[in-house]
């Protein structure tokens, strides 16, 4: 690794980036982490993939039908435009009452009555050799929202937002991840990835993590009680998982369940203990849940 | 100060962490993205640090997994690679590196904290956030990849 390590050696950040990290400037106000990085995930795809990958695309091709929906575009031209793009990724999002989306392929492209870029997408509604196909708000609504309340035990009050993304890649990255929100503020945050554990950048050595023993699974939970908040993950049946919940008296209950949901069977967190320390070493369990979200619009 | 402390800290540590943050994201753009990510983070927690290789650590490992985020989300935002920015001296090391970026990124981040940053597999895991088990099969899969792929190029 010799050349690797020379290389290495050789590549040095520009006096700029360095004058640019020095005058960096420390947040002014600090607001819970769990809500800031759902909002920060939001705003990067409203913001960063309707403005980004949008601008793109063709703005001023989406069509509307009589009932004021969206239609699909079926434009195999720009497919060079994203030739150098993976054509394994997808997800959704939703602002405010319209779907925003885009994706790589097929396409699915949209934009709602503020006019507002929007971006939704999986390839797993497109159909065989099919550049695109119609989504709706309420196909949207029922993946993420519906079949996950059902499957989590959430009630109504729990409603689809911001981002759904699916990864799906042969040789990285194969899982997804969504928002669910209350009016109030709360929200439920799920992450699945194959073959690895969720990584995260909000979580910290520094931070005192509890854990607890699911049948030689070990459940690793962050809580900060202070904004009723806690983040708990664990590896087992060849995915990491990761939910993190904010806002709601019965976050614990929350956790249990959705632990109870991946080990298939509902247990409890009461066993947590809480150190500093990395999780207990622990053999992954039989599959208990799969990341297909088992709904196609097209039937 | 803190703003003294954080300039400490970039003079110490930015370079690795440049570097470190290079080898996961593969580009430019995201691995300065990570290390303001890295360095943010601290003004933001003020963490206090027993020595100066904890504090290296710890930014290593925000950075490193910042650029992990990035590179789920580079799926969609390409940006222009690594080697062309920073060009190889020579065809073998274009090669070589070539072949490592080809890796997933996990294992293009252990295998740069194993053999760059010359951590052990449980402090690896500590970085990626797993278990050592995992980190040691990061390494082993990227080991079996370049061997297979640079046969009798590169010692591993």
């Amino acid at each position: 690794m010799n050349d690797y390590v020379n290389y290495m050696d050789s590549l040095e950040p520009s006096d700029e980036f360095i004058s640019r990290l020095k005058n960096t400037k420390a947040p002014r106000r600090r607001i819970p982490v769990y809500r800031a990085a759902s909002l920060a995930a939001a705003l990067i795809l409203a913001v960063g993939v309707g403005a980004g990958v949008w601008a793109m695309s063709t703005p001023g091709e989406t069509r509307h039908n009589e009932l004021g929906e969206p239609d699909i575009i079926i434009d195999p031209s720009q497919d060079d435009v994203y030739s150098h793009i993976t054509p394994y990724g997808g997800g959704y999002d939703i602002v405010e009452n319209g779907i925003v989306t885009h994706y790589t392929y097929p396409r699915l492209d949209f934009a709602d009555a503020s006019g507002l870029p929007s971006v939704a997408l999986d390839y797993t509604l497109g159909e065989r050799n099919e550049y695109t196909r119609s989504v709706t708000a309420e196909d949207v609504e029922h993946i993420f929202g519906k079949v996950w309340r059902e499957r989590l035990g959430l009630g109504d009050e729990w409603v689809f937002y911001g981002s759904g993304l699916f990864f799906n890649s042969p040789d990285e990255a194969n899982g997804l991840s969504f928002h669910l929100a209350c009016d109030d503020g709360s929200t439920y945050f799920v992450e699945l990835l194959r073959g690895y554990d969720v990584p995260s950048c909000y979580v910290l050595p520094d931070d005192s993590y509890g854990y607890t023993d699911v049948d030689g699974v070990a459940v690793q939970i962050l809580e900060y009680a202070i904004d009723r908040s806690c983040e708990v993950s664990f590896f087992a049946g060849g995915f990491g998982y990761r939910v993190r919940i904010c806002g709601v008296d019965n976050y614990r209950e929350l956790a249990a369940r959705f632990v109870g949901l991946a080990l298939d069977e509902l247990r409890g967190l009461d066993d947590v203990r809480y150190e500093y320390t990395t999780p207990l070493p622990a053999e992954p369990a039989d599959p208990g849940v799969t990341i297909t979200h088992g709904y196609d619009p097209t039937r | 100060m803190l703003s003294d402390r954080l300039e400490n800290l970039i003079n110490e540590h930015a370079g690795a962490l440049y570097r470190a943050a290079l080898s996961v994201a593969g580009n430019v753009h995201d691995a300065e993205d990570a290390v303001q990510d890295a360095y943010l983070k601290y003004l933001e927690k003020s963490p206090r640090f027993t020595d100066a290789g904890s504090a290296k650590a710890w930014l290593i490992r925000v950075t490193v997994n910042a650029a992990l985020d990035r590179v789920r989300e580079r799926k969609r935002h390409p940006t222009e690679e690594l080697l062309d920015v920073y060009p190889a001296p020579d065809e073998r090391t274009e090669n070589i590196m070539s072949t490592i970026l080809d890796l997933p990124a996990n294992e293009r981040a252990a295998v740069h904290l194993f053999y760059y940053e010359g951590y052990r597999t449980d402090e690896i895991a500590k970085i990626l956030k797993c278990r050592p088990g995992t980190a040691r099969s990061y390494l082993s899969r990227a080991r079996t990849h370049l061997r297979e792929k640079l046969k009798g190029e590169i010692e591993l």
